[in-house]
Order: C-alpha cells, then structure tokens, then sequence
C-alpha cells in the first residue's frame, strides 16, 4: 500500500486511539473528585480535559520514543503501527464497556509487541524490556500508591478525629489541587504517546517514500530524530483533551464507587499518594501507569478506613483485566498485523473490523447508559444482554411501576428487569390497601393479581 | 557457517531498582508529609474549648501549614514541567 494513502488513515486512527485513551482515563484524575462531591461531574471533565490539553504541549520528549525499546523500532511499518492501535482502541472499548480501569499504554504495547512477534518473530521483542518497563512496573504502581494511600489515610482521619470542624472542605480543596496535577501528569505522558505513534509512521513512510524517489517531499515527510510536527503536537492535544472531556463515566463509576466507598478526607489522600507515585516516577525515570496508581491508591485508602466496606469483587475484576490486557491486545494486535500486511484487502478488513466492533460496543453500552447525571447512583457497571425496560422506553400497563416515587423511575437500577421485579409487589401498598378497604379485600386483590401473571 | 542464535540473551533483564526504591520512598514520604500537614493545619484551625474561632497564634501555625503544603504542591508542578528544569 503507498504511504500516501495509508499515512492520512494511520493519522486518523492513532486520533481515534488518542480519543479513546482520554476517556478510558478521565477517571484517573476525576474519579475521586467526582465520588466525594469535590467537583460537579460536569465540571471535573472539563478540567481535566483542559490539563491534559496543557500537559500535551508542555514537552515533546516522550513523543521522540514511542515504543521505549520494546521492540525493535527499525522493524514498525505504517502497517505495523495501524494493527497496534487497533489492538490497542478495542481493548479499550471492551474493557470501558465493562468499567474495567485498565492501562491504555499497556494496550498499545501489548497490542505492538503482538503487531511485531506476527511480523519479524521473537527476534523483533525485546522480552527483558517487556519485564522491566512493563510487568514489574505493574505490579509496584498499585501496591507503593495504596501504601501510600493507606498512610495518608490513617493520618488524615487522625487529624479529622480531632479537628471535624471545617476539615472537609480544606481536604476538599487539596483533592481539587491534586486531580488537577494528576490530570496535567496525564496530559504530558499519554497526549505525547499519541503524537509519538505519528511521528514514528511519519519517519517510516518518509524513509519507503524516500527510498523510490531520494528527493521526494510531501506534507507529511518527516526526517528521523526529529520533534513532531507542529500539527501533530495540535491535533494529539485536542483529541485527547476532546476525549477526556466525554467522560468515560462507566469507569468513573468503578474507579468513584466500585472499589470503595470515599470521603473527602480518603479522597484527598488517594489523591495526594497517586499524584506523589506519577511525579516521583516520571521524574526518576521509572514510568508507572497512572491507571494502576489510581487504582492503587483508592484501593489502599479504602483498606485504611473500612476494609469490609472495600468491594474486593470489583477489585477483583480489575485485576484480572490487568493481567490479560498485554495477552490480549497482543492478540488483536497481531491478528490485526497478519490481515493489514495482506495488502489493501487485508487493510480494508481490519478498519472494518474495528468499526464493526466499535458500533456493537456502543450499542451494548448504550443498553446501560452511565452519564454525568448517573455517575454517582450505583457502585457497579451492568453489560445488559437485552435492552433495558425502563417506564419511558417500554411503558408497562403495571399500577404499581406507573406508581413507583418519581426518585425510583429514573434509578439505573430501576431499568434493570430484575429490580422491576422486585418493585412490583411493594409491600407498602398492600398496608395501604388493607387500611381503605380490609384485609378481604386486599386477599382477593393480591390473588387477582397473581392469577394475571 | 552461521552463528547459533542465543536464545536467552532477549530474557537478560536489567532492572534499575535503584530508581524503583526511590519511587516508593519518595512517593510514600511525600504523601505522608502532605497529609500530615494538612491534618495539622485542621487541628490548628479548630477552636480550643468554648470559643467560636481559633486564637490569632492558631490560625497563623494553620496557615504555615497550608502554605508548607502549597510549596511542596508547587514543587510537584516545577517536576512535572520540564522547560523549568531542563
């Protein structure tokens, strides 16, 4: 395929994978914010999205390397690039469709790593780079933010025991400031992943373009070791801030009221702890995934109040998304570079692929839709195998649904079929019921009514 | 004849753990510190016994805190912005 055609496509794709990475990690700054009032749902996004779009413009130096020696850099093609960012961009709908927080730098690793194996072998992947930038990072983020979580925690309440009075709102304020610098940490890392990936396409089809016609110049054409381009820098700010700004609620739900339920004291100190873990780390060269420092610290400040009260189920869940992200996006990643280096056939069907798989993850999501208005309602992210019932969508001639408090009709868990089950039958209105017209009368009204069914 | 591939040379890992050890160092400290002085500051700005605001040396030593945590917050930022430090 000429790069002329498969340069703008990749383009497009690495925006898309930078859109999803923004909203796959929203929750990572505003989770907590969100969870204990801190900030309005609404206006925490739309924080967020502006720190990342500054962190996306304050350096360019991880743009200069996009796989941190992964791989063998010498052996990625345009095409080899467009297969990781589909792994990558599925790997991410299907984990966000699930509320799953997991690491999107992992997806476009693992989804590279599979890209690369499928297209030059075991030579092309560098396994000890993979242990040391990757798996042993993965396993320290978590564990040194919730301990430090859980430190600042134990403290925190300490000191609110003594001094409740106007406590809140000073922790209030200092989790403001803290999601606010992990969002600009966000922004700075992953914005310039994004435009690492373009830029790397870019030198690789300068270098196929150059290689027929030496002189060759197009609005693309990029030498290696250079900065990326002005345009690239813009357009991989504004994506990821645009995909920020959409929310990424179903897993703010997980990350807010999944693991454990927090106050404000717990939020700042979950704050505190991942903005410490992400500065100390990206500043001593030791990358972490903000994903699993979140995770981490919620975690651990949830242990430090009430350890019963911490849904190790969730937890649970996310941990096993953690262990089969870099498996997994490997898989498509190389299924996807098999198809792509098929020629334009080949190509054609892995972009449909992903717009096919895309679509469907959306239709299921939509099924259960988590907004800024439902953030907060529910602790869990439900995938509905068939569409929700809901008074609105399938109006149900049923005295008692069309009588349920307003409060109850727009509940998320009331458009489940199982809790309009149980909301059929409420057992105030048979007291009600048995007081205006006898409990005769109330026999034969419940036996009526069970016949119906 | 050709060179026999060594196989095991892709598993020879390096690990700085230097660097790891002072993530975690650093990462828990720093936290603590935080915490701790803000703990303070509302310890400080509580009144004592019956009275409806914190006396003058109080609110002072509560605000030291708040401003030490400020400065360790504007530290983080300094971090995070290579143009200051590069």
């Amino acid at each position: 395929m000429s790069p002329e055609v498969i340069v703008p496509i990749v383009i497009i794709i690495a925006l898309v994978f930078d859109f999803t990475n923004g909203f796959h990690d929203s929750a990572n700054a505003m989770a907590t914010s969100v969870a204990t009032g801190a900030f309005k749902p609404k206006v925490a996004v739309a924080l967020a999205a502006v720190m990342n779009l500054i962190g996306a413009f304050l350096s360019t130096e991880v743009a200069k390397t996009i796989s941190s020696g992964i791989v063998d850099d010498s052996l990625v093609s345009p095409e080899t690039v467009f297969a990781a960012l589909v792994g990558a961009i599925i790997w991410n709908l299907v984990t966000w469709l699930f509320g799953l927080p997991s690491s999107s730098s992992h997806a476009i690793f693992g989804a590279l790593i599979g890209a690369v194996l499928v297209q030059a072998g075991i030579n092309g992947v560098h396994f000890s780079v993979i242990v040391s930038k990757i798996l042993l990072p993965a396993l320290v983020a978590p564990l040194v933010a919730g301990l430090a979580s859980f430190i600042g925690t134990k403290i925190a309440y300490h000191g609110e025991h003594n001094a409740p009075k106007g406590a809140k709102r000073r922790y209030r304020m200092g989790q403001r400031v803290s999601s606010l610098l992990v969002g600009l940490a966000h922004g700075t890392s992953d914005g310039q992943k994004t435009m690492g990936i373009i830029t790397l396409v870019l030198v690789a089809a300068t270098l196929t373009l150059q290689e027929k016609d030496p002189g060759a110049q197009t609005w693309w054409t990029q030498a290696p070791d250079t900065a990326p381009h002005w345009w690239v820098i813009l357009l991989a700010g504004f994506a990821i801030a645009l995909g920020t700004y959409s929310g990424g609620w179903r897993i703010m739900r997980t990350m807010g009221k999944g693991m454990a339920d927090i106050e404000s004291p717990q939020g700042f100190a979950a704050e505190t702890a991942s903005m410490s873990a992400i500065l100390a780390s990206s500043h001593l060269g030791f990358g972490l995934s903000t994903t699993h420092v979140v995770s981490g610290a919620i975690m651990g400040t949830g242990v430090a109040r009430t350890p019963k009260d911490v849904h190790w189920s969730t937890a649970g869940r996310m941990l096993i998304a953690w262990v089969l992200t870099l498996p997994a996006a490997a898989l498509v990643g190389g299924l996807a570079s098999w198809l792509a280096h098929m020629g334009v056939g080949g190509f054609v069907a892995v972009l449909l692929v992903l717009v096919l798989a895309a679509v469907a993850i959306k239709i299921i999501a939509s099924r259960n839709h988590v907004s800024a208005e439902n953030v907060n309602d529910a602790s869990e992210v439900k995938v509905l195998a068939k569409a929700a019932i809901s008074p609105e969508t399938h109006p149900i001639p049923n005295p008692f649904v069309a009588n349920l408090p307003e409060k109850l009709v727009d509940h998320p868990m009331a458009t489940t079929p199982l809790v309009l089950t149980r909301l059929k039958r409420p057992k105030h209105t048979h007291k009600k019921r048995s007081s205006r017209v006898g409990a005769a009368s109330n026999k034969r009204y419940s036996s009526r009514r069970w016949r119906r069914r | 004849m050709t060179q026999p591939t060594n196989w095991l040379m892709p598993l020879a890992i390096s690990i700085d753990w230097w660097a790891l050890l002072q993530v975690a160092v650093v990462t828990v400290v720093a936290s603590a510190a935080i915490a701790t002085l803000m703990s303070l500051a509302n310890w400080f700005f509580t009144p004592r016994g019956e009275a409806d605001k914190p006396s003058r040396p109080r609110e002072v030593a509560g605000s030291i805190m708040i401003g030490l945590t400020a400065l360790i917050v504007l530290y983080g930022l300094y971090l995070l912005i290579p143009y200051f430090h590069h």
